[in-house]
């Protein structure tokens, strides 16, 4: 479990330090957050710093998927602490990096990706239900034939 | 515990079959253990499982266990007749174990699908497996697959 967080945390740093320059970019229309750079004194400084925290929250993001193989966990409870950790992580560092506005934007940026957690969840779920319903029915022939 | 047994082994090419006859004073702790081991040998496509119950050595059928799982670090068998706690890892267990129908539901526990009446899906998205006696334990997602070929393969049909 130790080694597949590791693995996917550094996926989702190199993923997250791309995302968030394109996101910077395409927002800004350059790749320098001018908030940040006028906080460090350099375009550089605020490159590194706007890479490292968008990196950090890719790989939050990435490794925290190993929470959905704590066994003992429903997919309830795994897909809540996941959405919350990326959430808290993602409040901080957009804040810090000014990837909103306003409280307004914040709000719906926020319940754009619970609307996709919930559907991701939703199908997840159902594909479990299935699978179970599956299971039961291989159970109900196997026991018929052992009985005849 | 000291008392020495006597072997005796007498051929008889008359003889049709094999018998084992246990001569004592008293039915004893030594003599059901001897009637286990010999019970044991004579069933080692399936053998049995050693476990304890009330510090007393038990040889268990593999038939009637329901689920073996571990609790404060302890491996409880949990059969037909009762609770025993076998003195070796789950994992140490699970090899004696040659049962196809014993399977693996979590990294804590193995059950008798034989004994299981079906599986449950909670709106919360816990998986629970429910045993023909009404109790019922938790199922890890990632062995629903290995649940899911022993019952494609049939093997909870099959005689042992």
């Amino acid at each position: 479990m130790r080694r597949k967080c590791f693995i996917l945390s550094v996926i989702g740093f190199l993923a997250g330090m791309l995302i968030g320059n394109l996101i910077a970019w395409l927002c800004g229309g350059k790749l320098v957050n001018t908030r940040i750079a006028e906080w460090c004194g350099s375009d550089i400084g605020a490159i590194i710093i706007q890479t490292l925290l968008s990196g950090l929250l890719g790989a939050i993001a990435m490794g925290g998927v190993v929470i959905h193989d704590i066994e003992k966990w429903s997919l309830l409870r795994c897909a809540v602490v996941h959405y919350l950790l990326i959430e808290i992580s993602y409040v901080v560092i957009a804040t810090v990096l000014g990837w909103y506005g306003s409280l307004t934007e914040l709000l719906i940026i926020l319940g754009i990706q619970l609307v996709v957690f919930v559907i991701i969840w939703l199908i997840m779920y159902l594909r479990w239900k299935t699978r179970i319903l599956e299971l039961n029915e291989l159970l109900k022939k196997t026991k018929s034939k052992q009985s005849k | 515990m000291d008392e020495k047994v006597k072997i005796r082994l007498e051929t008889d090419p008359s003889f049709n079959g094999t018998e084992v006859i246990i001569r004592a004073s008293n039915r004893s702790e030594l003599t059901d253990r001897l009637v286990s081991a010999i019970e044991s040998c004579n069933h080692d496509d399936l053998p049995q499982i050693p476990a304890y119950s009330n510090s007393v050595l038990t040889f268990l059928d593999q038939r009637q266990i329901i689920r073996i799982y571990t609790e404060n670090s302890k491996v409880i068998i949990l059969t037909e007749n009762g609770l025993y706690e076998a003195r070796q890892s789950l994992r140490d267990v699970e090899k004696l174990l040659t049962a196809e129908w014993l399977v693996r539901i979590s990294r804590f526990e193995i059950v008798n699908l034989r004994k299981a009446s079906g599986f449950d899906f909670s709106n919360t998205g816990t998986i629970r497996v429910l045993f023909q006696d009404g109790s019922d334990t938790w199922v890890a997602r990632r062995f629903v697959q290995a649940i899911q070929q022993t019952l494609k393969a049939g093997a909870i049909g099959k005689e042992v």
